[in-house]
């Protein structure tokens, strides 16, 4: 895969994570969850959107690189994600794999 | 028989848009042009440019109000995210941070956006210069015009291919070149005017076309966290409550549901940009037809409704 399609992949999932994270079923699943879980998945929100809109923005030519050199771990932390998105199983499971997918984005792009 | 389909078709626009200012705008732009639609064959060409330079500025319009709408959208969205992931930040610092970090990178989207619009409206004024470069008498500094703002939108246009926006880089997203030969024009100025330049143009209308793609493609993302948002916290939650619903709450539901529709299907723009960049091959070959031109008219009327019914629904309550 070349660093593009690595790129616009692990962009997409993030899209797909912040519309799954926004939506009436999710939020029933954090409401019903402890307060720990409801606070780190506020929190993950927040970290969600601020990797894509950082991701979004950033050159290509500058990342290629970072992102090749990540590729697998993107590519795992993708399809663990939307394994987890598309079961809704347990709040911790998805936030455990959002983290997960987030922490190596935040080896390609500066993130707060 | 086609002037009378495309008499119906302004016809419905009018009717069908009447509230909204761009379509008055596009509507009067339309009716002017018709005449010289309907005109016989002497002054042609005159009328082929003429139309084009109306259709382009009409697209131009209606390109603006998505480009505002893909910019409101994703500061709505992302502000709704902000209030309801804040309690998630736990010290006053980390949601300083976060919300310049945000700020930031928003506004990077907004330039984007920006210069998106600028490339369009340059394209305007270059088919409003070989509008008047198809009159015979036109004055050959129209000619150095016409390259001037040819030259602003090259300058652009390498920011636009290289930037990203929603899972895509624009540059990837630029349909394949169309071949086309250069008629034999009366008018010598335009004739050298488009045997320079028409193929650059095609590229740079292929550019919009891909912006338009992409911007489609975030624009509804971030309508679907908006709106998402939205349903949890002025339908759901209200009607979960042990209290009475609010005042206008199934009108609020309906506009809801409503706006999920239409954001899903608000792919118009890039039609339009696409039915525009076919017009004006089919314009340099001397073979621009009405059903061309209804059909640019057609596709911009799409993005205007598709625009107006995803800003009525998600007007912040």
């Amino acid at each position: 895969m070349d660093s593009a399609q690595i790129y616009s992949s692990t962009l997409e999932q993030l899209n797909k994570t912040v519309v799954r994270l926004t939506s009436p079923e999710w939020d029933a699943k954090v409401q019903g969850a402890p307060p720990e879980q409801r606070q780190k998945a506020l929190a993950e929100l927040l970290r969600v959107q601020h990797a894509r809109l950082v991701l979004a923005n950033a050159a290509l030519q500058e990342i290629a690189e970072q992102l090749k050199a990540n590729e697998q771990n993107l590519l795992d932390g993708q399809k663990a994600l939307q394994a987890e998105l598309d079961k809704l199983a347990t709040v911790e499971a998805v936030l455990t794999a959002i983290g997960s997918l987030v922490n190596v984005v935040a080896r390609i792009v500066p993130l707060i | 028989m086609a002037n009378s389909h495309l008499k119906q078709e302004i016809s419905t626009s009018v009717s069908t848009y009447r509230r909204s200012h761009l379509c008055s705008v596009l509507t009067a732009l339309f009716l002017a042009g018709l005449p010289q639609i309907t005109s016989g064959c002497a002054a042609a060409r005159l009328t082929q440019f003429h139309n084009f330079s109306q259709a382009g500025a009409a697209y131009t319009k209606a390109t603006q109000a998505v480009l505002d709408e893909a910019g409101t959208a994703a500061i709505e969205a992302d502000s709704l995210i902000a209030q309801k992931g804040r309690d998630g930040l736990r010290s006053a610092d980390e949601r300083r941070q976060f919300i310049i970090g945000e700020n930031q990178e928003l506004r990077k989207r907004l330039v984007l956006l920006g210069d998106i619009g600028r490339h369009g409206r340059l394209l305007q004024s270059y088919f409003e210069a070989l509008a008047a470069l198809a009159d015979p008498k036109a004055p050959a500094t129209l000619g150095t015009a016409a390259q001037g703002v040819f030259d602003s939108i090259g300058g652009l246009s390498p920011t636009i291919k290289s930037a990203s926006l929603g899972s895509v880089k624009i540059g990837d997203r630029i349909p394949q070149a169309t071949n086309f030969v250069v008629q034999v024009f009366k008018a010598k100025a335009l004739e050298n005017e488009l045997k320079a330049r028409s193929k650059a143009i095609e590229r740079e209308l292929a550019l919009q076309e891909a912006a338009f793609t992409v911007i489609t493609s975030t624009l509804e993302t971030d309508l679907a966290v908006q709106l998402q948002l939205e349903e949890t916290e002025d339908v759901i939650e209200p009607f979960a409550a042990p209290k009475d619903l609010p005042k206008g709450w199934a009108a609020r539901r309906e506009e809801i549901l409503r706006a999920r529709v239409a954001a899903a299907s608000s792919k118009a723009a890039q039609e339009a940009a696409a039915k525009l960049r076919e017009s004006f091959v089919a314009l340099v070959e001397n073979r621009l037809s009405e059903p061309s031109i209804a059909g640019i008219i057609a596709a911009i009327n799409s993005m205007l409704n598709s625009t107006e019914a995803i800003k009525k629904a998600t007007v912040i309550q």
